[in-house]
C-alpha cells in the first residue's frame, strides 16, 4: 500500500524529489551559466588587448626596423625585421610597402591571400604621424584576424643617431612617410581559447552536476528517510499496531510531525485499551445475567417439575377419596333405607355430611387443577427460553399468509378483517417466530371491541439492520397502568374474562423475541386499539 | 388377559403415593397381577442382578415374564442409568421397561426413547386418568404378547 498522492488540478504533478532537483538544477544553472559567459568574455576581451597590444608593438617595430630597407630600397635589409616577426606564433602576415603603397616584400601568407588594402590607405599614409597605428578587422583563410597598419618615416641624419626614446611622435621632426609596415595578427587562437575554456567549463559542469546530483540525493535521502519512516509508521499504526512508534530524531517539523503521531497512537491505546476494559466488564456483567438468566430457568423448570410430583398425590387421592365419599354416601342411603326412621341417625334437612365432603374435596381438585395449570404454563415458557434454535431466512409474508389461513375458521367467525401489508424477510427459527405472532393474532383476538367488527392490519419495514413488524388493531386497547406489566408471566389485563387463558401469550411472545436479539413494545390508546412492533434481525445472526 | 396374568409388575417409584396410586390403578383396570416395588433405582437393579433382598422376598427369575414400570427421578441410582445398564445386560437386555416421568419434557421423552424404552407415561393428574392409562397400557400389552 502506498500513501496516495495528493496533487491539485493544475498542479504539476511532480513528486517532491523532482521538484527538489528541478529546483536545485535550476539555480545551478543560473549561478553557472552566467558566470561562464563574463568568464569568457571577460577573457575575449583581455586577449583582444593582448592581440591589439602585440600587433600595435610589432607594427611598429617592423615600421621603424624597415626604414633602412625601404629607403634603400633593398629588399635585404627588410629580410631580418620580417623574420623577427614572423616567428611569433599568432602572426599571420608581416609586409612592407612602399610610399605609393607597393607591396615591397611580405612573408607569411604572401601577398595572394592578404586582404586587399583599404582604399585610403594613402591619404592615410601620409596624414600618419609616428604614433598612428591603424587597426582593422579582417579575414583571412576563414579566420578573424587584426590587420595592423604602421607608417615608415624617413628619418633625418643618421638612423643610427636618431633617439627613438625621444621620440614623440611629431611628424614634424621626423620628416616624410616613405612607406608602411603592415602585420597580421590570427585571432584563430582567441576562438580556440574561447573554444578551451568552455570545454573546461563544460567539464567543469558535468563534474558540478554530478556532484550536486549526489548532494541533493543526499539531501533527499535525509528529508525522504524520516517521511518514509513516518509512513511505514503511519501506517502501520492504522494497521492497529497501536503499540508502534515512529522513531524520528532530525529536530525539525517531521520529528514534529512523528511526535504528534505517536502521540495519537498512545491516545488511541488509551482510548482501546479502556474500551476493551469496558467491553470486558460488560461481557462479564452480560456472561453473569445469562447465567442467572440459566440458574433462574433451570430453578423455575426444577420447581415446575418437583411440584408435580406432590401434586399427582393430591390430585390422584382426592379423586379417590371422591369416589370413595360417593361410595360410602350410597352405602349410608342403603342402610338408612333399611331402617325405621330415628331422628337421631337422620341427618337434619340440608345437612348432608356427604355433599358438604364432595364440596370440600371439589375445592381441592379445583385448586389442584389451577396449580397444574400454572406448572404447565411455567414449564412452557422456561422450554421456550431453552429451546434450541434453528436460524434462517424467514419469508415473513409466507408465514403470516400461513398463520392466518391456520385461523381463518375463528377469524371469519367474528368476521374480521386482515390486511397484510409488505412483510420484508427476516432471520430466525420460523417455529418460534410463527408461535409470536400467532400469539400476538390471537391476542388481539381475545382483546377485540365487540363494538366493532375487528380490523387487523400486519406491515414491516426495515431500519437500520432491524425489520420492523407492526400489528395494529382496533380492539379495546390497553390502560397506560397495565402496558408495563402485560409482558408478564400470568399477568391479565382481565381475569375475568371466560376465556382469558394463563396469561403466558405475550410473555412467550417476549421471550422468544429476546432470544432473537429483538425487542418487542405496544403502543395503545384506550378504547381506540393497540400497535404491537416486534423487531427481528434482517441479517443472520448467532447465539 | 390370560397371558398378562403371568406377568410380574415391578415398581420402581420413591414417592409412596405414586406408588399407591400405580398399584391402586393396576386393580381398577383389572390387572389382578402381583406388583413388586422397589424404592429407589439401586434397590432394583440389585433384584434384577439375582441378590436375594428379604425386603423384597422374591428371587429374579430370568425365565419368569416382567414389566418394569419405573420413574425417571429417583435417589441413589435414576431411572435412566437403571434402564442403560438393563440395554447392556444380555440376560434383562429384552425386559419390558416403561418409563415413568411427571413431565412431558421433549428432551427427557427423547433421551429414554434413545436408551431403548419400550413406552414412555407421563404421570396424569388425578386417579381416574391413571387408571384409564392402565387400561389403555392392559390392551398394550396384550398386542406385544401376541
Amino acid at each position: 500500500m502506498r500513501l496516495k498522492k495528493s496533487s491539485t488540478p493544475g498542479a504539476i504533478p511532480w513528486g517532491y524529489r523532482q521538484r527538489l532537483f528541478a529546483s536545485i538544477g535550476s539555480l545551478l544553472l543560473m549561478a553557472f551559466v552566467p558566470l561562464v559567459l563574463y568568464g569568457i568574455s571577460t577573457d575575449r576581451n583581455l586577449l583582444r588587448d593582448h592581440f591589439d597590444r602585440t600587433g600595435d608593438y610589432l607594427v611598429k617595430n617592423l615600421a621603424r626596423n624597415s626604414e633602412t630597407g625601404v629607403f634603400s630600397e633593398s629588399v635585404s635589409f627588410l629580410q631580418a625585421p620580417l623574420a623577427a616577426i614572423t616567428d611569433k606564433q599568432e602572426v599571420l602576415w608581416a609586409a612592407v610597402y612602399g610610399s605609393d603603397a607597393a607591396l615591397i616584400r611580405a612573408i607569411g601568407l604572401g601577398a595572394e591571400k592578404m586582404p586587399p588594402l583599404p582604399q585610403d590607405i594613402q591619404q592615410w599614409m601620409h596624414a600618419a604621424d609616428s604614433a598612428s597605428v591603424r587597426r582593422m578587422t579582417v579575414s583571412a583563410e576563414g579566420a578573424a584576424g587584426f590587420d595592423f597598419f604602421a607608417p615608415i618615416f624617413l628619418v633625418q641624419g643618421s638612423f643610427f643617431e636618431y633617439d627613438f626614446e625621444q621620440d614623440t611622435g611629431s611628424s614634424a621632426e621626423r620628416g616624410e612617410v616613405i612607406g608602411f609596415a603592415r602585420v597580421g595578427i590570427s585571432l584563430a587562437m582567441l576562438n580556440e581559447r574561447t573554444n578551451e575554456i568552455l570545454r573546461t567549463s563544460l567539464l567543469l559542469a558535468v563534474i558540478y552536476v554530478l556532484v550536486s546530483c549526489f548532494a541533493v540525493l543526499l539531501i533527499q535521502r535525509s528529508i525522504s528517510k524520516p517521511i518514509q519512516k513516518l509512513a511505514a509508521g503511519a501506517l502501520k499504526i492504522g494497521a492497529g499496531d497501536l503499540t508502534w512508534r515512529i522513531n524520528v530524531h532530525t529536530r525539525d517539523e517531521i520529528e514534529d510531525l512523528a511526535e504528534s503521531f505517536n502521540h495519537m497512537a498512545s491516545q488511541l491505546q488509551q482510548a482501546v485499551d479502556e474500551r476493551l476494559l469496558n467491553e470486558q466488564q460488560r461481557e462479564s456483567l452480560l456472561s453473569d445475567i445469562e447465567n442467572k438468566n440459566k440458574e433462574l430457568e433451570s430453578l423455575v423448570y426444577v420447581v415446575s417439575h418437583d411440584l408435580r410430583s406432590p401434586l399427582v398425590n393430591i390430585q390422584g387421592f382426592s379423586q379417590i377419596l371422591q369416589q370413595q365419599v360417593i361410595d360410602c354416601a350410597a352405602a349410608v342411603d342403603t342402610i338408612r333405607s333399611g331402617m325405621p326412621h330415628d331422628p337421631a341417625i337422620s341427618a337434619a334437612p340440608g345437612d348432608d355430611p356427604g355433599s358438604e365432603m364432595q364440596q370440600s374435596i371439589g375445592f381441592i381438585l379445583a385448586g389442584a387443577a389451577k396449580i397444574d395449570a400454572l406448572l404447565n404454563g411455567l414449564l412452557i415458557v422456561s422450554r421456550t427460553g431453552r429451546a434450541p434454535m434453528n436460524i434462517r431466512e424467514v419469508d415473513a409474508g409466507r408465514l403470516l399468509a400461513d398463520i392466518i389461513a391456520a385461523q381463518q375458521f375463528q377469524l371469519s367467525e367474528i368476521s374480521a378483517t386482515v390486511t397484510l401489508g409488505e412483510l420484508p424477510c427476516c432471520h430466525g427459527d420460523e417455529h418460534l417466530l410463527n408461535q409470536i405472532f400467532s400469539n400476538l393474532i390471537s391476542n388481539v383476538v381475545k382483546y377485540r371491541d365487540p363494538q366493532r367488527p375487528l380490523v387487523i392490519e400486519i406491515s414491516g419495514r426495515e431500519q437500520g439492520g432491524m425489520i420492523i413488524y407492526l400489528v395494529r388493531d382496533n380492539g379495546q386497547g390497553i390502560a397506560p397502568r397495565h402496558l408495563d406489566r402485560i409482558w408478564n408471566a400470568f399477568y391479565r389485563v382481565d381475569a375475568g374474562l371466560p376465556d382469558s387463558g394463563e396469561g403466558l401469550g405475550l410473555a412467550i411472545v417476549k421471550r422468544i423475541v429476546e432470544k432473537h436479539q429483538g425487542r418487542v413494545r405496544v403502543e395503545s390508546t384506550l378504547g381506540r386499539g393497540s400497535v404491537f412492533y416486534v423487531e427481528l434481525q434482517k441479517n443472520m445472526f448467532y447465539v | 388377559m390370560g397371558d398378562a396374568k403371568e406377568l410380574q409388575i415391578l415398581v420402581a417409584e420413591d414417592d409412596d403415593g405414586h406408588a399407591t396410586l400405580i398399584s391402586r390403578a393396576f386393580k381398577d383396570a383389572g390387572f389382578n397381577n402381583r406388583t413388586l416395588r422397589f424404592v429407589n433405582g439401586e434397590q432394583v437393579w440389585r433384584f434384577l442382578s439375582g441378590e436375594v433382598n428379604p425386603a423384597v422376598g422374591e428371587i429374579f427369575d430370568p425365565r419368569k415374564r416382567y414389566l418394569l414400570l419405573m420413574d425417571i427421578n429417583m435417589p441413589r441410582m435414576d431411572g435412566i442409568e437403571v434402564l442403560k445398564r438393563i440395554r447392556a445386560d444380555a440376560v434383562l437386555k429384552g425386559l419390558l421397561v416403561i418409563m415413568l416421568t411427571t413431565t412431558d419434557d421433549p428432551r427427557e421423552v427423547q433421551k429414554c426413547y434413545n436408551l431403548g424404552c419400550n413406552a414412555y407415561m407421563t404421570k396424569p393428574s388425578g386417579f381416574s386418568a391413571f387408571a384409564q392409562a392402565f387400561k389403555h397400557l392392559g390392551s398394550f400389552l396384550q398386542v406385544i404378547e401376541i
